[in-house]
């Protein structure tokens, strides 16, 4: 055979091979970093695929209902305006959106977050026990879930717990730089994409989340948050958060037109 | 007349004792207290009514058979790994709670409890857990 013709060839595949290599390699990444994921593209580490939660966030819920069970599984913790506890222990609920809690909850429950404390109040067939207590028409744990969400949803949060203020310019800009895109420019989040509200947020409760999301003990944060922020130092931190904690929503934050 | 003579030694070792009872049961306040604490601490979140465990609240019938599908005081799914606390003795809930807390006990659902650590180290007073497990004690069916 002839050792040229074939080095030719070699050398031919070997420059086929990393050209498709670098062109593949930057396809992927600019689909991740184009796109925000949406609640139909459940699926990898952010979207759910659980099926109870698919099943909650499509029923519709009865915000009556919602008050009773709200109150029955969830107030002893979370106080009855959702408030949450001064600490940050138990977060603010009132005013999340609905599918940011079927979400959480979904994974809670699958082991996605850890958070022991809550096992039983995210276990599906706790849930439905429980309703079964209250209601003579038997409920389902899906429907449970979606109407205790929906009932949230219409408490107002509260902006009860702020930081410091000394460093609040700072903390605008730097989340007017960062977080926008996401979370919204009040910190309003996004009902379709499930991307929580964080506007007037506990402050205690939201330090430790970043520092969990930044350091990757909160296994459920979106990857593309944890990116966001890698490069954020302590005072960043403090100040978006302070910032953060003091914001409110407004009318027409809940609407899941996008 | 001799001082020490048995009568009075009987009589003195009874109101040493009767003082001495006093010492070990906890008093009236301490117990409103630890009552009043057990549900701002949120403890009957998980653990029941008056310590009493996670139980159903009504009897309940299925629709089809008729016959009971759970009766009124049966445990309440989920939360089968959750002891019941009423009338444990007062020195073991308070050892096994600040086992919890402070990390020298871990097992079963104890990070369930451990997760309420932050709560309640910004809520709870001294003498407020101690004040906890003293009502605990006396709970009675």
């Amino acid at each position: 055979m002839n050792t040229h013709i074939i080095k030719k060839t070699q050398k031919k595949l070997i420059l086929v091979f990393t050209l498709s290599l670098f062109i593949f390699s930057s396809t992927v990444f600019a689909q991740t970093a184009a796109k925000l994921t949406s609640t139909e593209e459940f699926g990898g580490k952010w979207g759910t695929k659980v099926k109870e939660a698919i099943e909650a966030m499509k029923l519709e819920g009865n915000i009556e209902d919602g008050a009773i069970i709200y109150e029955e599984i969830c107030q002893a913790c979370h106080q009855p305006g959702g408030n949450g506890d001064p600490g940050g222990n138990f977060p603010q609920l009132a005013g999340q959106h609905s599918t940011v809690i079927i979400k959480q909850i979904a994974d809670i429950r699958i082991g996605n977050r850890d958070n022991p404390t809550m096992y039983p109040f995210a276990n599906i067939e706790a849930l439905r026990a429980a309703t079964e207590d209250i209601f003579d028409e038997e409920k389902s744990g899906p429907q449970t879930l979606s109407d205790v969400s929906a009932f949230i949803q219409t408490l107002p949060m509260s902006s009860a717990i702020v930081g410091e203020g000394v460093d609040l310019e700072h903390g605008a800009e730097i989340y007017k730089e960062n977080c926008v895109r996401c979370h919204g420019d009040h910190g309003q989040g996004d009902v379709k994409n499930y991307y929580p509200v964080i506007a007037g947020q506990n402050y205690h409760y939201l330090l430790r989340q970043f520092r969990w999301i930044k350091d990757g003990k909160r296994r459920n944060a979106n990857p593309e948050m944890v990116k966001q922020i890698s490069g954020f130092s302590e005072r960043d931190m403090l100040a978006v958060m302070d910032w953060v904690s003091r914001q409110t929503m407004i009318a027409g934050d809940w609407d899941s037109k996008k | 007349m001799k001082l020490i003579t048995r009568q009075s030694l009987l009589f003195f070792s009874a109101f040493i004792i009767s003082g001495a009872s006093t010492v070990f049961a906890a008093d009236e306040a301490t117990i409103q207290r630890g009552k009043q604490m057990y549900m701002s601490l949120t403890c009957f979140a998980c653990h029941g009514q008056e310590g009493k465990g996670m139980v159903r609240k009504r009897d309940r019938k299925s629709k089809k058979t008729g016959n009971w599908k759970y009766r009124k005081g049966d445990p309440m799914p989920g939360f089968e790994a959750y002891p019941k606390l009423a009338g444990q003795n007062s020195k073991y809930l308070y050892t096994q709670m600040m086992d919890i807390f402070e990390g020298r006990r871990n097992n079963g659902m104890s990070a369930a409890m451990l997760g309420i650590k932050i709560m309640i180290d910004s809520t709870a007073k001294e003498g407020d857990l101690q004040a906890v497990a003293d009502y605990l004690s006396q709970v009675r069916e």
